[in-house]
C-alpha cells in the first residue's frame, strides 16, 4: 500500500551488474553432521544499490557474505559450491592472493561488534592508515592526512586531534564511525555491512544509517546491509533478499516486498513485529515453532513445520525459484514456495496475487 | 555424557593412560621392586643398563639399582605433589571463592595478598619456606602447596565473579535464597570445571617443584630415593654414566606429559560443551 | 484514585555507584549516578513501561525495585509497604508478591540443573524458609500446570538448558517467575535476546498470562515498538532520570520532551513509503557519561531547543496534562484537575 504521494524510487543508477552470486554454498562440518550454513544462495547487486540481506539468527546471511570475500574459518567451514562473480573472475576459485587484493581496496566489510573489530592496543589514526598504506601504498603524512579526512567525513568532531585517540576513548557510535571511515577510505565499490547498527542504540543507530546512506550515495558504492530489523531494511534499501535456513526463500525490489510479500514466513514476519506506528493492544500475529536445527537438514522446504499454508509437497521436496516480473520494474522478483511455483508453465504473465 | 567425549579425545586418553602407568608403577612397587633401592654395592657401581645383570636401568654411583630408586621415588614424588596441589587447591579455592563472592574490602585485600605471593618465583618461595622451615619431606608439602594458593585464588574468583552477576543467582535472590543457599547449590557446581582443569595442570609443575627442590638437596633427603635428589647426585657421573641422568629425568618429563596433556584434553572435554549452548 | 489501586510506588529513587581509584588504599573519586531521582507509580492491573537507551538507568531501576540492588535514597514501596524498612524475614515474605523475569535466556537459567527444578526452586526455596506450606507432591503439580501455562510439554521437564531454543528457555523462565504467585512481574527487557519471530510468541504469552493472572507488570526495554504494544502507560529516561511519562497513545501520538521526540523518529518503520517521507531528528553527539557532575538539564547538550536556562537550572517532572508528565522547560505546568499528581523535584 503506498502512501499518496510518495516518490517511487528512482532505478539504480546504472544498470550495470557489479556481483553476481550464483548457487553459493558453504558447509560446516560439527560433531553432528554437515551443517549448509549457506545453500544454493543466488542474488545480483548493481552498481549504486543497496541490497538488503533480511534473516534472523541461523538464517545464514552472516555465512554468506564471509563467503563472498572468503573469509569463512576453514576449518571448520568450507566454500563447497557456487559461483561469485566479480570484475569477470569467479571469487570463490580465484587465486587467494587476488581476493587478498580485493578486500579492503574494491570490497570493505563492517561488522556488527565494533568493540572488537578495533585494535585496542593501536591508535585510530594507525588502523585507519592501514589500509590505506597497504592498497595505495600512500607514505607515512599523506596517509595520515587522508585518515583524518575520513574521519571528518564521518562525522568524527574535532578529528586532527581525536585521530591519536585509542579505541577506548571512543563510545560505540563513534567507533562504528571509525569502522565506516576504514572500510571507505580506499573507495570501494561494494560495502559490505553486517549487522552494523545492532549493538547501538536507536538514536545512534539513526545517525549511523544516515551516514552511510549518505556516504554510499556521494561515491555511488553499492551496500550489502545484513540485518534482522525490518524497519532498517525499509529505510535502507532498494532490493532486499529473505534468507531462511541458509536459503533465500524470497528477493524483490523493498516497495514490492513490503506491500506484497509472497512467501508465507516474509508474511508472517511483517505480520508479528510491532510498530511504532500502529497503535498497540490486541494481539500479534505470530509464527508458531522455532527457527530449525540446520544439521542434516532433509530435501524439503524448510518452513513447512512453521507454514500456515503447508501442503503435502512442501514435506517432500525443496520448492524450486520462481519468477515474477512485476509492473513498473526491469527486475524480476523470485520466490522459493510451492505456492507461488509455476504449475502452468506458458509464457502469459500471472497477474500479482 | 562427558565421559564418552572424553574417550573419544586423544590429548586426553593419551594423558590419562600415562598417568595411569605411574600409579600402576607405584602400586606394584609398593609390593615388590627388583633390588632394594637402598642396597649399596660398591662393586657393581656406575654398571650400564643392561639385561643380563638384570639392572635394566643401569646403577648408580653406590651400586644401587635404578629402575628400583625410579619405582619407590615414584610414589613419594606424587605423594608429595598430589597433597601439595590438594593444599594449594582447597586453601586457594576458599579465598578466591570468599573474595569473588563477598567483593569490596575483601576481595581487594584478599588478592593483594595472592598478589604478593604470585609475585615471588615459585621456586624462590619454595625455596624460602623450606629454609625456614626445615628440610623435611612433609615441609615440601607446604612449600609447594603455598605456591599454589594465589593460582586457585585467582581461578576460582575469577569463575565466581563470572556467575555471581549471573541472572540465575539473581533469580535465586528474588526468591528469597540466602548466600548459603546460593553458594553451594549454583557457585560451587558450576566453577569444578575450571578448577578440574587447573587441578591436573598444577599437578605437573608440582612434580617439577618437588625434583627441583629435591635436587638442590632441600626436599627428600637421601638415602630416600626421589627422582631430584637422584638427579643431584647424578651430576658427577653424569658424563661417564650417562643412564643415572637420563632415566630420572625421563620419568619426570613423562609423568608432567601425562599431567598437561591430560589437563589441555580435559579442558577441550569439558569447555566447549558448556559452551555448545543452541 | 485511590491509594489501593497503586500496586507499587518509587519516590526519589537514587542509585550511585561510588568509582574508586587506588592500587593499595582505595580513595573514592566521584558516583557513577545510574538513577538519579526517578519517581512513578504502577497501578494494579496495568503494564507500565519504563524504556530508554543504554545507560540510561531503567534496568538499574528494575533491579532496585526486585531489591536486588541497593538504593542510595529514596523508596519503593510495594502493596502499601516500605520494602527496605521490612526486616530480613518480611521482606522475604513480601518477595514473594513480586517477581523478575530477566533479558537473557542464556545466563537466566542455571546450565547444570533441569528445567523442572529451575521452575520450582522457588518453591523449594519457600518452603526451606518455612513461609510455603507444601509438600513434593503439591510442587510437582505445580511446576507441570506451570509448565503448561507457558507453553511447554511435560517431557521437557528433565532436559537442560542447552537443549532448549532461546524461546523455550525464556518460557521456562518465565515460568520460574510465575511459581509464587506474584502479582507484579519485574520484566527486564524480556525479548530483547529473542529473534524477531519469538519475540511475538513471548508478547502474546505474556499479554494472556496478564489477562488471565491479573498480574501488574513494570516492564523495562529500549524497543519503543515493543513498549508500544505492550503497555498502557510509559515513562521515557535519559541518563537516569524519567523525562516523560504519559500514556501509551497519548506518548506516540504527542510526544512532548525533546527527547522522546528524537527517539520516536529515529525508530525505524518496516514500510519503505513512510520511511522515505521521513523527517528524521538526529542527534547531535553521544550519551554524556553519568559519571559527569552536570549543572542543568541532563539534555542540554543534545537537545535542539536547548535555551539559556537549561544550562543553570535542572526541570522537574511537573503534570502538564491530565496523566502527561515533562521535565522540560518548554512546557510551563499547566493548572490541572487534582486527580493528576505533581512528580518532587
Amino acid at each position: 500500500m503506498k502512501e499518496p504521494g510518495a516518490d517511487t524510487p528512482a532505478p539504480p543508477h546504472d544498470a550495470s551488474l557489479l556481483l553476481e552470486v550464483e548457487g553459493l554454498t558453504t558447509e560446516f562440518r560439527t560433531e553432528q553432521g554437515r551443517v549448509a550454513a549457506v545453500d544454493r544462495v543466488s542474488f545480483q547487486l548493481h552498481r549504486g544499490e543497496t541490497l538488503g540481506l533480511v534473516g534472523e539468527s541461523g538464517s545464514g546471511k552472516s555465512v554468506t557474505n564471509l563467503s563472498i570475500l572468503r573469509l569463512v574459518p576453514d576449518p571448520p567451514g568450507r566454500v563447497v559450491a557456487g559461483r561469485v562473480g566479480y570484475r569477470g573472475k569467479d571469487l570463490r576459485t580465484a587465486a587467494e592472493e587476488e581476493v587478498r587484493v580485493l578486500r579492503g581496496r574494491n570490497i570493505s566489510m563492517i561488522f556488527q561488534d565494533p568493540l572488537t573489530s578495533l585494535n585496542p592496543v593501536l591508535r585510530i589514526s594507525t588502523q585507519v592508515q592501514e589500509a590505506l598504506q597497504l592498497h595505495h601504498g600512500l607514505g607515512g603524512r599523506q596517509a595520515r592526512a587522508k585518515a583524518v579526512e575520513m574521519l571528518r567525513l564521518v562525522g568524527i568532531p574535532d578529528a586532527e586531534r581525536r585521530a591519536d585517540d585509542y579505541p577506548h576513548q571512543f563510545s560505540g557510535g563513534m567507533r562504528q564511525r571509525v569502522m565506516i571511515a576504514m572500510a571507505l577510505s580506499c573507495n570501494p565499490e561494494i560495502l559490505i555491512a553486517d549487522e552494523p547498527t545492532t549493538a547501538l542504540d536507536v538514536t545512534i543507530q539513526a545517525q549511523i544509517l544516515e551516514l552511510i546512506k549518505g556516504l554510499s550515495a556521494r561515491s555511488a558504492t553499492a551496500v550489502i546491509l545484513i540485518t534482522h530489523d525490518l524497519g532498517v531494511v525499509a529505510g535502507m534499501c532498494d532490493r532486499v533478499c529473505v534468507m531462511y535456513a541458509g536459503r533465500i526463500v524470497e528477493s524483490a525490489g523493498v516497495d514490492e516486498l513490503f506491500s506484497d510479500p509472497l512467501h508465507p514466513y516474509t508474511r508472517g514476519l511483517l505480520d508479528s513485529i510491532p510498530r511504532v506506528d500502529r497503535a498497540g493492544g490486541g494481539r500479534l500475529h505470530s509464527i508458531p515453532g522455532s527457527p530449525p536445527s540446520l544439521i542434516d537438514m532433509p530435501d524439503a522446504c524448510p518452513f513447512h513445520p512453521r507454514c500456515p499454508s503447508a501442503m503435502d509437497i512442501c514435506r517432500r521436496a525443496y520448492p524450486p525459484e520462481t519468477s515474477r516480473r512485476a509492473a513498473g520494474s526491469d527486475r524480476a522478483r523470485t520466490v522459493s514456495c510451492w505456492l507461488h511455483a509455476e504449475v502452468r508453465g506458458g509464457p502469459t504473465q500471472r497477474e500479482p496475487a | 555424557m562427558a565421559s564418552g567425549r572424553f574417550s573419544r579425545n586423544s590429548i586426553a586418553m593419551t594423558g590419562a593412560a600415562i598417568v595411569a602407568l605411574y600409579l600402576a608403577v607405584i602400586v606394584v612397587a609398593f609390593f615388590w621392586v627388583p633390588f632394594d633401592p637402598l642396597a649399596m654395592d660398591a662393586a657393581h657401581a656406575l654398571q650400564p643398563p643392561s639385561l643380563a645383570s638384570g639392572h635394566v636401568f643401569g646403577t648408580d654411583e653406590f651400586g644401587r639399582d635404578i629402575l628400583s630408586r625410579i619405582m619407590r621415588g615414584c610414589g613419594v614424588s606424587l605423594a608429595i605433589s598430589v597433597a601439595a596441589t590438594a593444599l594449594g587447591a582447597l586453601v586457594g579455592t576458599f579465598m578466591g571463592t570468599w573474595a569473588g563472592f563477598r567483593g569490596g574490602r575483601w576481595d581487594h585485600w584478599i588478592m593483594r595478598v595472592a598478589d604478593v605471593l604470585f609475585s615471588f618465583p615459585s621456586l624462590l618461595l619454595a625455596i624460602f619456606v623450606m629454609a625456614v622451615l626445615g628440610e623435611k619431606s612433609f615441609n615440601v608439602v607446604f612449600a609447594i602447596g603455598l605456591v599454589y594458593i594465589p593460582q586457585f585464588a585467582r581461578v576460582s574468583r575469577g569463575a565466581v565473579l563470572a556467575i555471581r552477576q549471573a541472572d540465575y543467582v539473581k533469580a535465586a535472590r528474588s526468591s528469597g535464597a540466602g548466600s548459603g543457599f546460593i553458594l553451594f547449590r549454583h557457585l560451587l557446581p558450576n566453577i569444578l570445571v575450571p578448577l578440574v582443569v587447573q587441578v591436573s595442570l598444577s599437578l605437573s609443575v608440582a612434580i617439577l617443584l618437588e625434583s627441583a627442590l629435591s635436587f638442590l638437596g632441600l626436599g627428600v633427603q637421601p638415602p630416600a630415593p626421589s627422582w631430584g635428589n637422584m638427579l643431584a647426585s647424578a651430576r658427577k657421573a653424569m658424563v661417564i654414566a650417562p643412564w643415572t641422568a637420563i632415566y630420572p629425568g625421563l620419568a619426570i618429563v613423562l609423568l608432567v606429559l601425562g599431567f598437561n596433556l591430560l589437563g589441555d584434553g580435559l579442558r577441550d572435554v569439558l569447555d566447549p560443551r558448556l559452551r555448545n549452548v543452541r | 484514585m485511590t491509594d489501593t489501586d497503586v500496586l507499587l510506588q518509587v519516590r526519589g529513587l537514587k542509585v550511585y555507584f561510588p568509582i574508586e581509584k587506588g592500587i593499595l588504599l582505595r580513595r573514592r573519586v566521584g558516583y557513577v549516578r545510574a538513577v538519579d531521582g526517578v519517581d512513578f507509580e504502577v497501578k494494579r492491573g496495568e503494564a507500565f513501561g519504563l524504556v530508554g537507551e543504554s545507560g540510561c538507568g531503567k534496568s538499574t531501576t528494575a533491579m532496585t525495585v526486585a531489591q536486588l540492588q541497593p538504593s542510595t535514597a529514596g523508596t519503593v514501596t510495594f502493596e502499601g509497604r516500605d520494602l527496605a524498612s521490612l526486616s530480613p524475614r518480611d521482606l522475604r515474605h513480601a518477595r514473594m508478591g513480586f517477581q523478575v523475569v530477566f533479558q537473557d535466556p542464556a545466563s537466566s537459567l542455571d546450565p547444570r540443573q533441569r528445567a523442572a527444578d529451575i521452575i520450582s526452586e522457588p518453591l523449594r526455596i519457600c518452603a526451606r524458609l518455612g513461609i510455603l506450606d507444601v509438600d513434593a507432591g503439591a510442587i510437582t503439580e505445580k511446576t507441570f500446570s506451570l509448565m503448561e501455562s507457558c507453553g511447554l510439554s511435560r517431557e521437557f521437564a528433565s532436559r537442560y538448558p542447552h537443549e532448549f531454543s532461546g524461546g523455550q528457555r525464556q518460557r521456562i523462565g518465565i515460568a520460574r517467575a510465575l511459581a509464587l504467585g506474584p502479582r507484579l512481574i519485574i520484566a527486564d527487557e524480556p525479548v530483547s535476546a529473542l529473534d524477531v519471530s519469538i519475540q511475538s510468541q513471548i508478547l502474546n504469552l505474556l499479554k494472556d498470562l496478564q489477562r488471565e493472572l491479573g498480574l501488574t507488570f513494570l516492564f523495562i526495554a529500549h524497543d519503543l515498538a515493543v513498549v508500544e504494544y505492550f503497555c498502557s502507560r510509559i515513562a521515557v529516561m535519559y541518563l537516569g532520570r524519567i523525562v516523560e511519562t504519559a500514556e501509551a497513545s497519548a506518548l506516540y501520538q504527542k510526544p512532548l520532551h525533546p527527547y522522546t521526540r528524537a527517539l520516536l523518529s529515529a525508530v525505524p518503520i518496516p514500510d519503505p513509503g513512510k520511511e522515505r517521507g521521513r523527517r528524521r531528528i538526529i542527534l547531535r553527539g553521544d550519551v554524556p557519561s553519568p559519571s559527569k557532575l552536570m549543572k542543568g538539564c541532563p539534555f542540554r547538550e543534545r537537545c535542539p531547543d536547548a535555551m539559556a536556562r537549561c544550562a543553570v537550572e535542572a526541570p522537574a517532572l511537573t503534570a502538564v496534562e491530565s496523566g502527561h508528565q515533562v521535565s522540560c522547560f518548554l512546557y510551563p505546568a499547566v493548572a490541572v484537575a487534582p486527580a493528576a499528581r505533581d512528580g518532587p523535584a
